[in-house]
């Protein structure tokens, strides 16, 4: 996937608009910005995963949400050590160690009966939250008042974690998160993630073993995921077990496919139209008539542009 | 102990039944056309409200349970035509971001009708004693009524899958598309007839619930997870594989809540639905190996 030039510059004009975008002050605008950046990291990781590997995961709330949980550990409920670049390292490292052990074991199934296990996984795992066994995930009531101290490098102090200093620290995640996952499936470890989508046979006979790469792919995406994961976190204040409610899953698949899998551009311009047509239709249409308008754009999203957003044969002719 | 037991194994098996009643219509859409049609539990709870809204106009619980399988089924065939019909040649995940949608449109359609408010259709018939293995306990006749329509449906499916042409061509063409396409098995076709057949049969299940759970707008989306792992653990395209897997989590949910809460009997059940597929990776009984 090589970008032309035209569609850099027009890159290059949104993420200018995307920067001073902030200037106009308004914050819920901001937080409708941060929360589409935080599901375009979230929907890339799943791109990774679905749109690369071919691997379709019906849990991927379980690694944006547990690694929320693991934040909560940290800071809250378990060590109390409010530090923010360690809750962040700590949910990276918790969907990166999840993605692996939940993509070691449903990858004994393939295919619709591999995204059944992850589906199963991701029932456990909310159940698990909401009963709250072990004293850490404070059952419904979720845990609070986790917006992290500010970040002090060498004398600076810098508020990363509130309004617009989260708004640029996300914008900021979102273009490395990009031009990792976009290095990653141009090497040679991508080319087998592809490998394992366009032909697992071919790929058998040529002397490779599939599932480990599968799990890797698991393992990326969960880290990525939780790195969306960890940033909602700072967003909203708080842990909520709706994090990890399977519906989360369900709609970054589903943002995921509207944008165009294996694109990583599209599912991030999916995230944007999904969060703001949400907020938007929310605050018109009372009475959970804002429905209408999703279930109506899923629809015609599905009905009009084959393959997603992104493959529209406008954008293909002009752009890439 | 043992009346709460054999109450509780009664009940696991009444509502198993239901489920796998459902159930067995997503795997066969599934495994002919290759379509996870996530608005099936749309098609159950129209069912549900359309008998509520028959026996609040007419009385008549029965005319209920036999009007909404017809309806169900006349959606069912719009259902073909307006979404699935049209993105068949898709990669199968593309359709069921549009059965979402349809999904999201039908439970608000049907709450800005009725209400949010779950509507409880009465019980018919009372209870009756009943003396099993040294235990006597009441049940309600209802349950048994359930069971036995619910037995006669599946039997009812069981033949047209096993006896007639067009079961036979459509099990056909689930095991193996291309042949069966090949060899002159109309898919298009089968499929608008299968979808009309397991949309009434969804209907019918959805009736039969009302008195059991009452009928409410977001009965078919909490199911509907349920469902898949039914379908999919019973194996693409078995009836057979769908009652044993709709029964056995079921009764897992009924027979363990009495011991624990209801979070972890649902666990439980999932947990027991993970070791399935862990030891037999196509399901209980997959003939199909369409969507690996």
């Amino acid at each position: 996937m090589s970008l032309s030039p035209r569609f850099r510059l027009l890159l290059g004009a949104a993420i200018l608009v995307l920067v001073l975008l902030p200037l106009l002050g308004q914050p819920y605008l901001i937080y409708l910005l941060t929360m589409s950046l935080i599901f375009g990291i979230f929907a890339m990781a799943y791109d990774l995963l679905y749109g690369f590997t071919g691997l379709v995961s019906f849990g991927h709330s379980v690694f944006y949400g547990l690694p929320a949980y693991a934040m909560g550990m940290v800071a809250v409920t378990v060590f109390k050590y409010p530090n923010p670049l360690v809750m962040i390292a700590a949910a990276m490292l918790t969907g990166l160690v999840l993605g692996c052990l939940i993509g070691f074991v449903c990858t004994f199934a393939r295919g619709i009966y591999m995204a059944l296990v992850t589906f199963a996984f991701a029932q456990i795992i909310e159940l698990l939250v909401l009963h709250d066994p072990w004293g850490i995930t404070q059952g419904e009531n979720g845990i609070m008042g986790l917006r992290a101290a500010p970040l002090s490098l060498g004398g600076l102090t810098v508020d990363l974690f509130s309004g617009v200093g989260l708004y640029y620290l996300v914008l900021g995640l979102i273009i490395a998160s990009y031009l990792v996952i976009r290095a990653l499936v141009n090497s040679p470890l991508g080319d087998v993630f592809k490998g394992i989508k366009q032909n697992e046979e071919r790929l058998l006979s040529l002397g490779y073993n599939p599932r480990p790469y599968k799990v890797a792919a698991f393992g990326l995406s969960g880290m990525f995921a939780g790195l969306a994961g960890a940033m909602a976190v700072f967003l909203n204040n708080s842990i909520v077990p709706s994090m990890v409610d399977w519906a989360v899953g369900a709609e970054i698949l589903l943002i995921t496919i509207m944008g165009g899998a294996g694109t990583l551009i599209g599912p991030i311009a999916a995230a944007f139209l999904i969060i703001f047509a949400e907020s938007y239709a929310a605050s018109y249409l009372g009475g959970g008539n804002w429905v209408y308008v999703m279930g109506g754009l899923y629809i015609a999203v599905v009905m009009f542009l084959p393959g997603g957003i992104f493959r529209t044969r406008y954008l293909k002719k002009a752009f890439v | 102990m043992t009346s709460l037991i054999i109450t509780q194994i009664l009940n696991g098996l009444t509502i198993g039944l239901i489920f796998a009643l459902v159930a067995i219509g997503l795997t066969i859409v599934m495994g002919l056309m290759e379509v996870v049609n996530f608005a099936h539990g749309s098609f159950y709870m129209f069912g549900g409200y359309i008998t509520f809204f028959v026996f609040s106009a007419v009385g008549s619980f029965w005319l209920g349970l036999v009007v909404a399988p017809v309806a169900c089924a006349i959606l069912g065939l719009g259902l073909y035509y307006a979404i699935i019909r049209p993105l068949r040649k898709r990669h199968p995940l593309e359709p069921l971001v549009a059965l979402v949608g349809v999904a999201m449109i039908c439970r608000q359609l049907i709450r800005n009708i009725w209400g949010a408010e779950p509507k409880l259709l009465p019980i018919p018939f009372g209870r009756v004693q009943v003396s099993l293995a040294g235990a006597e306990f009441t049940y309600p006749i209802y349950f048994f009524v359930v069971m036995g329509v619910g037995v006669a449906a599946l039997l009812a499916l069981y033949l047209l899958f096993r006896k007639s042409d067009v079961g036979i061509r459509c099990l056909a063409a689930i095991q193996d598309r291309d042949t069966a396409m090949s060899m002159g098995v109309n898919v298009d076709r089968i499929g608008s007839l299968m979808l009309v057949i397991v949309m009434g049969v969804a209907g019918l299940a959805g009736g039969l619930v009302g008195p059991i759970f009452s009928v409410y707008p977001t009965m078919g989306l909490e199911l509907i997870g349920l469902l898949f792992v039914i379908a999919i653990v019973g194996g693409l395209g078995s009836i057979g594989g769908a009652v044993i897997a709709g029964v056995t989590i079921a009764m897992t949910k009924s027979i363990s809540s009495i011991f624990v809460s209801g979070n972890i009997s649902d666990i439980l059940a999932y947990c027991v639905l993970l070791a399935i597929l862990l030891i037999r990776p196509r399901g209980i009984m997959g003939l199909a190996t369409v969507m690996e």
